[in-house]
């Protein structure tokens, strides 16, 4: 039997209208800079199909998955796969509701291997995600130090691993 | 970044004794019910589910109903950002090392002060 860690929920409350919360999450046409300035990739954005965050001008891809459910602008949920670590899928929910004007913006991770490195490496990127998503959509811009996080990532670019390749994660790779 | 709004809920949650605890519990067990969380105090229930109120109004914890039993859950993100207003990258280094030393000094203590309080009125 697998043993998976707890079910973490990372939660905060955005100064926006919902649809605007969620067209941003969800938005296709530009990196993304909560997640690390990476860009959805999916042949549709609709359940039951594979998706890739691309990072590098789409050179590399760090996050392989599948979207599992989807009911704008309220939920999202999708199959999760670091692929710089050997670890196996795990489950990313986003959830949205209205409350007080703006939205209340909830990212879950489920299934995640219990003492693995992407049980690590998620519960610091869930951090980095909801508290960056809450600041780019309230301010235009992701914090200082996920400025400064992302300035030295594009410095690191030419030595991303080769097993995030996007060579090596064709879309059928999805679990 | 929180409003100060927010930080004055998140500080005045924290502010307590009891709600610490509570907060500890909850962050070691993700998911726990409300009834078995009451059970670790010795307050009334009443007491209790007032004190999560408070919790839940400052967004440090966040319930979900998993059929009849509420479950709690540990929500980092404000205290992630407090954090992030006061600390930079190279000084949570620093910070993260002093913690360290501190945390080993006082595991190699003597045993007899644990920290677990044995009442929490």
């Amino acid at each position: 039997m697998t043993d998976y860690a707890a079910k973490e929920i990372y939660k905060v409350h955005i100064d926006a209208p919902i649809e605007t919360v969620w067209s941003e999450l969800v938005k296709t046409t530009s990196p993304r800079p909560f997640f690390w300035n990476g860009e959805w990739d999916t042949p549709e954005f609709a359940p039951g199909n594979p998706y890739r965050i691309s990072a590098n001008s789409g050179k590399a891809v760090p996050v392989i998955g599948r979207i599992l459910e989807m009911e704008p602008p309220h939920r999202l949920v999708t199959t999760f796969r670091l692929t710089g670590l050997p670890d196996p899928a795990s489950q990313v929910t986003y959830l949205l509701e209205e409350k007080d004007g703006g939205t209340e913006f909830s990212l879950i991770t489920e299934r995640v291997l219990a003492g693995s490195k992407s049980e690590k490496s998620m519960a610091s990127g869930s951090k980095f995600i909801t508290e960056n998503f809450k600041a780019y959509i309230e301010t235009g811009k992701v914090t200082f130090g996920a400025r400064m996080q992302l300035a030295m990532f594009k410095l690191m670019a030419p030595i991303t691993p080769k097993s995030m390749s996007a060579d090596n994660w064709p879309f059928d790779k999805a679990e | 970044m929180l409003d100060d709004r927010d930080m004055d809920a998140v500080f005045q949650a924290l502010g307590n004794k009891t709600r610490r605890r509570m907060l500890d519990i909850v962050k070691e067990t993700p998911g726990i019910g409300v009834g078995v969380l009451a059970t670790e105090f010795e307050v009334s229930r009443i007491a209790v589910m007032k004190h999560l109120a408070v919790l839940e109004s400052a967004n440090l914890i966040v319930s979900e109903k998993d059929g009849r039993v509420r479950r709690l859950y540990f929500n980092a993100a404000p205290i992630q950002m407090i954090h992030d207003r006061w600390t930079t990258e190279y000084s949570a280094y620093w910070a993260g090392q002093l913690t360290r030393i501190k945390y080993l000094a006082e595991a190699s203590r003597p045993v007899e002060k644990t920290r677990k309080g044995k009442n929490d009125k």
